[in-house]
């Protein structure tokens, strides 16, 4: 027989999607613990989220989350910093520290038999850290080394004068997670052991662990955690989250004379991750700017070729999200480029067509197939729904909630959370090129602060 | 009678094994299957034997250029189908080039095999049916924006070129970057496409893996329904090994829009394959894949001289390069950057590789492998270059111990002799107007 391949095969059958199971356990300290079965590889990962995010910084502390961060790395009451990287080296352990808004995370990744001596290394580097004076002023050093260096790449600046755009200047989360030049400047040991100290409050933090354990197995391994970090340990604050004005509706410039490309950010604050339309605005942003087959860049990249390629996403938080469309284009069509976005959100408050909606379901849901093979995917899931208290199976609501919906529920959706009227749009790049467009940009310095230009 | 040698195979390391089947169609097509039912995807990689290397002259860029336009449809698949196919059965793809290959590919749900199978099929059967100016247009303005995003715009990233350029002499295969130059991108036309295509994009210049909960047998009567009936093509010749030798340090300055200035100092050495390729990836690690390594640890941690140290080792089919990168701390010049690296590595030389750091780094390589073995695309992919850049689906995992092997003496010996007593590129980057900054030559 002839092979036909005038046609897209079908699929070979029906695949049912499982999800990853979570279960949980309090721990004796009252940490509360979540756990994922993955066998991939011989190796276990673990995280522990405490209350030490970006929120907690006050504005004459900013970036200090980060640099509390930076120095879990740097050695322990027992080892220097060498002494520790050493150790980690020797057992081919990752052990890495972060922040996001709301916490501080200490994550570990090691082959299992080698978990318990690298368990012992991340329980000293949350419980003993070393804030060694001469460390300190070393990793300051380079912190201010980076700030003196922020605006030297576009989407860098993009990405904070956007923060600071949304969020206002009044909270920690309007600037750059480095902080500033004058509050790390004025950082010390005392301020950073402070901060590291409040932020250790067990009952209001997390551990996740992914291996080929079961939750018992991994409640156990965890005792030497549970041991060190006794129940009344430094009760923590609940965050303030200072409320801040958002800059206004309209088109802001950060100048970059010259530059071949402008970076783009346009959008405005959407709602917080435990708003009940959540779940569906992924799926909502999918036709138009959630995937390489969407409007935006089937437009602005495969029928214009102004762009290596665009994005648009609904970015969860606890307080308050934002919808931002992200690309970086040739400068001399950046006033084409944001019309066009324009253009697009616009005529997409319609909602999708029937043959979009189509796509998306199938997309998301056939996609879960592939989505948690990994332990790290695993551990992502777990991290997330921990995170913002979404139900174990959301990918699946969210699915359901999407089956019952027609194109016009999804336009209504559109409605009430893509607002044209509203968007701010920043363009990093020559502002010369901007004068095509009606109106006029104000000028921003590399932080995403106004500046009075004559 | 269909040539087979489908017995089962492992590429072994560290304890890992990744399993896998070879099995060579009539037209030259080798498949690789490695069948593993831990989850429930198909993962289909298409690998060729073609990359920036094998570009004409005036046509740089022209094979990644190529790849985008692989994504563009062809006889039987619409100019958006290849990402609209495989997103909507809940896929991911992508493609990418290399100097010495380029690599396809896409993960679906296991019941999507056949998608996969036909949309690689189609394109490198039927390519030319769908090809048009307006395509080729379009695809060279979205790579030029990707050079300008990448390289223009990125603080640093205007040197790679210059390095590229000044540590092969003109006319090596790679003597100029996978991007290419705006111009020869500009140049290119619908002829060089068809042209390219018939010569490198055969089934006998190609690998086919395919990983995932997909049995050996069905695996090859998929890829012998979608791709037996292909036409082979012309004969790929092999990639002669043109390893180089500098005469003389060679200086070289580029001004770009940063605060700091950056040193790489970078060698020519062997290709792939060659005695000292093991010994080169693990003096890397020693110099600087880990904190504690020796560069990273002078530099950054007892000396603070640097913002930031890499070093990388790489051997690709025809030569090879080794490099150290040092961004400068504030108030450092380059000349110390410099004077420093080859202290530190006069005293590697003298002393000899510090035991307990090389078995530091060993255990890294290890658990770095298996890391990187997590998924079945992973395996699938790792299987598949493995067999287009060294003929055998398994060499990574042997490699990989090669490297774990590599004593200190070697080590030592490849750092004598690839780098202290070579010339090297001494390549200064430095903020506008500061050309004087620059480093002229090695210490003396």
């Amino acid at each position: 027989m002839k092979l036909d391949r005038s046609q897209a095969p079908r699929r070979s059958g029906p695949l049912e999607a499982r999800l990853p199971r979570i279960e949980r356990r309090t721990l004796d300290n009252g940490l509360a613990l979540a756990t994922c079965r993955a066998s991939a590889t011989p190796e276990t990962l673990i995280e522990v989220s405490v209350p030490g995010g970006r929120a907690r910084e006050r504005l004459d502390e900013l970036g200090l989350a980060s640099l509390v961060a930076k120095l879990l790395q740097e050695g322990t009451r027992r080892r220097t910093t060498v002494e520790l990287v050493d150790a980690l080296d020797y057992l081919g352990a990752d052990l890495r520290a972060g922040v996001d808004e709301d916490t501080l995370v200490l994550s570990l990744r090691v082959l299992d038999r080698h978990l318990a001596p690298a368990l012992e290394l991340l329980c000293e580097s949350l419980f003993e850290p070393r804030f060694d004076p001469l460390d300190f002023e070393r990793v300051r050093a380079l912190r201010l080394a980076a700030l003196r260096s922020r605006g030297e790449e576009a989407a860098r600046v993009a990405d904070t004068a956007w923060d600071r755009l949304l969020e206002g200047p009044l909270t920690s989360l309007g600037y750059s997670a480095l902080g500033t030049e004058a509050t790390i400047g004025a950082a010390s040991v005392a301020t950073a052991r402070a901060f590291h100290e409040r932020s250790l409050d067990p009952r209001r933090s997390r551990v996740a662990l992914v291996g080929n354990w079961t939750a018992d197995e991994a409640a156990d391994l965890l005792a030497p955690l549970v041991r060190r970090w006794p129940a009344d340990f430094a009760p923590a604050a609940a965050n303030d989250a200072t409320p801040s004005a958002a800059a206004s509706a309209g088109l802001y410039c950060v100048d970059r004379p010259g530059a071949p490309q402008a970076e783009l950010r346009i959008g405005h604050r959407s709602v917080a991750a435990n708003h009940p339309d959540w779940l569906l605005l992924a799926a909502l942003n999918y036709p138009l700017g959630g995937q390489f087959s969407s409007r935006l860049n089937l437009n602005l990249r495969e029928k214009r070729g102004f762009t290596y390629g665009v994005r648009s996403g609904f970015e969860p938080r606890r307080g308050r999200g934002s919808f931002t469309v992200a690309l970086a284009v040739q400068s001399r069509h950046v006033a084409e480029s944001i019309r066009e976005v324009r253009r697009e959100l616009a005529e997409y408050l319609a909602g999708p067509t029937e043959s979009e909606l189509d796509f998306t379901r199938e997309a998301l849901e056939q996609a879960l197939a592939r989505q948690f093979e990994t332990a790290a995917a695993r551990l992502a899931f777990v991290h997330t729904v921990e995170r913002f208290g979404w139900p174990d199976d959301y990918p699946l609501e969210r699915l359901r909630r999407l089956a019952a919906l027609t194109p016009a529920d999804l336009a209504q959706l559109a409605r009430a959370h893509l607002r044209p009227a509203e968007l701010r749009v920043i363009a990093v790049g020559p502002r010369s090129e901007l004068s095509a467009l009606e109106e006029s940009a104000q000028s921003l310095d590399i932080d995403g602060a106004p500046l009075d230009v004559p | 009678m269909i040539p087979t040698s489908t017995a089962p195979l492992a590429a072994r390391a560290f304890g890992s094994e990744v399993r896998h089947h070879v099995h060579v169609l009539h037209n030259g097509l080798r498949l690789v299957v490695h069948p593993d039912s831990s989850a429930p995807v198909a993962a289909v990689y298409v690998g060729y034997h073609v990359g920036s290397a094998r570009e004409e002259p005036g046509r740089t860029g022209f094979a990644h250029l190529f790849e985008h336009l692989l994504f563009q449809g062809s006889a039987n698949v619409a100019s958006d189908g290849h990402f609209r196919h495989v997103t909507q059965a809940g896929g991911t793809l992508n493609g990418n080039t290399s100097f010495d290959r380029t690599l396809y590919f896409e993960t679906v749900p296991s019941n999507q095999l056949e998608l996969a199978l036909w949309l690689e099929s189609d394109r490198m059967g039927f390519l030319l049916d769908a090809m048009t100016q307006a395509k080729l247009d379009n695809q060279r303005d979205v790579v030029r924006n990707e050079k300008r995003q990448n390289y223009e715009q990125r603080p640093y990233a205007k040197a790679h070129e210059a390095l590229a350029a000044a540590l092969f002499p003109a006319g090596h295969p790679y003597a100029h970057l996978p991007i290419g130059s705006h111009e020869d991108l500009i140049a290119a036309t619908l002829d060089d496409v068809s042209g390219f295509f018939r010569r490198w994009y055969g089934p006998n210049n190609a690998t086919l893996g395919i990983g995932g909960d997909v049995s050996l047998e069905r695996a090859i009567a998929a890829a012998e329904r979608w791709f037996g009936e292909l036409p082979r093509g012309p004969e790929s010749p092999p990639m002669v090994p043109q390893p180089v030798r500098l005469e003389r340090t060679v200086a070289v300055t580029v001004e770009d829009k940063v605060a700091l200035p950056q040193l790489t100092l970078a060698w020519p050495t062997p290709e792939a394959g060659s005695r000292d390729e093991a010994a080169l990836e693990m003096l890397a690690m020693v110099l600087s894949a880990s904190r504690a390594s020796v560069l990273d640890r002078a530099f950054m941690i007892d000396e603070l001289l640097a913002k930031s140290v890499t070093c990388g080792s790489f051997c690709g089919d025809v030569a090879g390069r080794f490099t150290i990168t040092l961004t400068a701390a504030a108030g450092v010049t380059l000349e110390r950057l410099c004077a420093r690296t080859f202290e530190l590595l006069e005293e590697v030389r003298r002393t000899g590789v510090d035991p307990a750091l090389l078995q530091r780094m060993r255990h890294r390589h290890e658990a770095d492998f298996v890391r990187g073995l997590d998924s079945i695309s992973n395996r699938t992919q790792a299987l598949v270059l493995s067999d287009v850049l060294r003929g055998d689906p398994a060499a990574f995992a042997t490699h990989a111990e090669r490297v774990v092997a590599a004593s200190a003496d070697e080590v030592r010996d490849v750092l004598a002799r690839h780098l202290l007593d070579s010339p090297p590129v001494l390549l200064s980057v430095v903020p506008e107007g500061r050309a004087a900054d620059a480093v002229r030559g090695r210490p003396a």
